[in-house]
């Protein structure tokens, strides 16, 4: 969808890097495109990827290194997904890799 | 035998440097961090292990109680209600709602809790607790870096039909987010500064923020 307006200005925010604060606005909205727009399932997948990753680092003193730890490769698979949008692609066989980054970075995979 | 007349001056702490104390020994962490807003600091308040321990809670309460009445005084405003956004503000606003009972029980202060976000089903609430439209609100928050989790709460509160009275921190770590907060047009009243904290240079925090 290109010149996607609610797409643009999130790609930007990405550009600058993460925080909690960042996360929880970035949940929000793609949160609010789940029921708003037809990607449904893309757009809550990265909600809740955005608000676990926001949760992990809410209330905790977070080390820089540790912060890298948990968000490194994130912010560039939620913008690459955010692009295919952009260019009316679906994106889905993206939101796997996304959520085992998450998982891997959070130590939560148990196999 | 003749009684000493001397006698030493030992000036017993007040309430607010008691709770410094406990503010320097629980919730104060060196070492590089990154911060909520993804800027980076040589130091971090945990404030939360100050605020919910029980007796730095009724210090909290206390101190918070006498500014809260000592601003609302100046600035000739009557307060109704207090609460901030979940969880930074709810253990200090807790005790400060006790403090007002235990003077006053019958012009007692009402204590709420603002979600980060409304619920989806149900009364889609944000604001929980003991709030209602129209209340002349005190906002608190345990500490303000960018403003950005007080903002927030401020956002909530006026949507549900609230009037900000004034803004109290438990910390103002003095970077920035007081004039966030005060270029709302919402004065900002903190118990204790940076500077108190931890001295007026050290902790400057090295500038590397994320947009």
């Amino acid at each position: 969808m290109p010149g996607d307006d609610r797409i643009s200005p999130l790609l930007s925010a990405l550009s600058g890097g993460l925080s909690q604060e960042k996360l929880e606005s970035l949940g929000s909205e793609f949160n609010a495109l789940a029921q708003d727009r037809a990607e449904t399932l893309v757009f809550f997948v990265l909600q809740n990827v955005c608000q676990r990753l926001a949760s992990a680092l809410e209330g905790e003193a977070v080390s820089v290194d540790r912060f890298e730890e948990l968000t490194a490769g994130i912010a560039d698979q939620i913008a690459d997904i955010l692009r295919d949008l952009q260019q009316g692609n679906a994106a889905i066989n993206k939101l796997e890799p996304l959520v085992i980054t998450l998982f891997r970075n959070l130590g939560l995979f148990r196999r | 035998m003749q009684r000493s007349t001397h006698s030493v001056d030992v000036k017993a702490p007040t309430p607010k440097e008691q709770l410094l104390e406990i503010l320097k020994e629980k919730s104060v962490c060196r070492g590089t961090f990154t911060l909520a807003s993804g800027t980076q600091s040589d130091f971090y308040v945990d404030a939360k292990l100050t605020t919910s321990n029980p007796r730095a809670a009724l210090l909290v309460g206390r101190v918070g109680w006498e500014l809260v009445k000592q601003t609302a005084r100046a600035r000739n405003v009557h307060i109704d209600s207090i609460g901030g956004l979940t969880m930074g503000a709810d253990w200090m606003a807790l005790s400060i709602g006790i403090a007002a009972h235990l003077e006053n029980s019958q012009a007692a202060l009402r204590v709420f809790s603002v979600r980060k976000s409304a619920k989806e089903h149900g009364r889609l609430k944000r604001i929980e607790g003991n709030f209602s439209s129209g209340d002349s609100v005190v906002v608190v928050d345990d500490v303000i870096t960018t403003g950005g989790s007080t903002i927030q709460a401020i956002d909530a509160i006026e949507e549900a039909g609230g009037r900000i009275a004034f803004v109290i921190a438990l910390v103002d770590r003095e970077e920035g987010g007081r004039e966030n907060i005060e270029k709302r047009g919402h004065k900002v009243v903190p118990i204790f500064t940076r500077a108190e904290l931890i001295g007026a240079d050290a902790g400057r925090r090295s500038h590397i923020a994320v947009a």
